[in-house]
């Protein structure tokens, strides 16, 4: 009786450590996905000096998944006659996004939740009035109750486009590029 | 693997009636012959750097460098045949060195498995058969491989005296193989077939490895049952 009730611990405890490796990984990831990057800004110059300014902010994860979306969507938007700025978001940009006609903003998605410092960052954001605005996220399930906690952020338009990237798409650079055309083409 | 040694299995099979004939004991101490310390190093640091590989590869994984993943996948799957056979080569295998083997073949699984479920390549429910047949292994092995050593002279079954080891069986076995090998079809399949069928075949494999796991822990737990029996009649 002693053994199998040993054995049953080892069976539990091996379950659990397993579990908890896992955890591990995941809280990886969910912390990558909701630390502060820094400052970031990549500009694709727009076909004259006077071009109209969009702006790509999103967090970048341990995927490189977010960052391809990002820069094919920046590049629909150049292609169509943007100059375009791509950054990460958190305290570092600046909240001043008045130059801009067309924001976008995107992460990935972890248990439903988006990154918490692109939250912040839209938070931060006083009056996107007149803005041509986009959200984004990249994940595995189809509904995106994620975008909504970020559109919940969003001060001064209720005129928002939602989309939503899956993981396993391996079509998503085509889709990005086709999103910033259509976006620029407004 | 660094386990199971030709004379010991030998010995194993020759004690082992044939219902348990499928069970094979990996403890590899070689009495009586003295291993270098340097033969022991090289191949306990073969098996341990496969412990910082699967690492590397879960962040290649996760960050969607197939090429790097599959060229890492070479590099731990190298480790795992050399330090047997060097171990063998060299006479340096040792218990502990099976059990460290062992540990490191496991947390590649786990490690790889997470990063698959991560990604989506594979499904959940892979990863959790996966911990569902590691410990059963392990709990069924220290069952297993404590029933014979010495507790009851006059078991109807009975295995050799050994200290308490991982006990391996065939299916089992190959089970293990393939939980090991299944990132490298789950990253190919999806570099190269549409994302529909990869899906589909993906989830194939990992039925089929789980099918299995099944059959071996089924086979495991029924041997399990079976020695707690006897033990309990005998000891009545």
């Amino acid at each position: 009786m002693k053994k199998v009730l040993i054995g049953i611990l080892i069976f539990i405890g091996v379950i659990i450590l397993i579990i908890a490796v896992f955890a591990g990984i995941v809280a990886f990831v969910v912390s990558k996905n909701n630390s502060d990057r820094g400052e970031y800004a990549k500009v694709l110059a727009g076909p004259t000096a006077d071009a109209p300014k969009a702006l790509v902010v999103y967090q970048p994860s341990p995927s490189s998944t977010g960052k391809k979306i990002a820069e094919k969507l920046a590049a629909g938007l150049n292609d169509s006659g943007y100059e375009v700025t791509l950054s990460y978001p958190g305290t570092k940009l600046s909240a001043d996004v008045s130059q801009y006609g067309i924001i976008a903003f995107g992460s990935s998605v972890f248990a439903g939740q988006p990154s918490k410092v692109l939250l912040n960052y839209v938070a931060s954001v006083e009056d996107f009035a007149g803005k041509n605005l986009l959200l984004y996220s990249v994940g595995s399930a189809k509904e995106m109750p994620e975008l909504d906690l970020v559109s919940a952020q969003v001060k001064g338009t209720e005129s928002i486009d939602k989309y939503k990237f899956m993981a396993s798409d391996k079509d998503y650079g085509d889709k990005a590029y086709e999103l910033g055309k259509s976006l620029a083409g407004k | 693997m660094n386990s199971g040694k030709a004379s010991l299995e030998n010995k194993t099979r020759r004690n082992t009636p044939p219902a348990m004939a499928f069970l094979k004991i990996a403890a590899p101490q070689i009495k009586g012959r003295k291993t270098s310390l340097p033969a022991l190093l090289t191949v306990n640091l073969l098996t341990g750097s496969r412990i910082f590989l699967s690492a590397g590869l879960l962040l290649c994984i996760l960050s969607g460098a197939a090429g790097r993943a599959l060229a890492l996948l070479a590099v731990i799957y190298g480790t795992d045949i050399m330090d047997g056979m060097l171990a063998r080569r060299w006479h340096a295998a040792t218990r502990t060195g099976a059990l460290f083997d062992l540990a490191a073949d496991i947390w590649f699984v786990v490690l790889s498995c997470s990063a698959l479920v991560i990604e989506g390549l594979m499904p959940f429910w892979f990863l959790l058969a996966a911990a569902f047949k590691f410990a059963e292994f392990a709990a069924t092995s220290y069952f297993l491989s404590g029933s014979g050593s010495g507790q009851g002279q006059n078991h109807t079954i009975s295995l050799p005296e050994v200290p308490r080891s991982p006990v391996f069986d065939t299916v089992g076995r190959l089970s293990g193989i393939l939980f090991m090998a299944a990132p490298v079809p789950a990253i190919l399949l999806n570099r190269v077939m549409p994302l529909a069928i990869a899906s589909l075949l993906c989830t194939s494999l990992a039925v089929c490895i789980c099918i299995l796991s099944l059959v071996s822990s089924c086979r495991r737990l029924y041997l399990c049952a079976v020695l707690n029996r006897k033990e309990a009649l005998e000891y009545s």
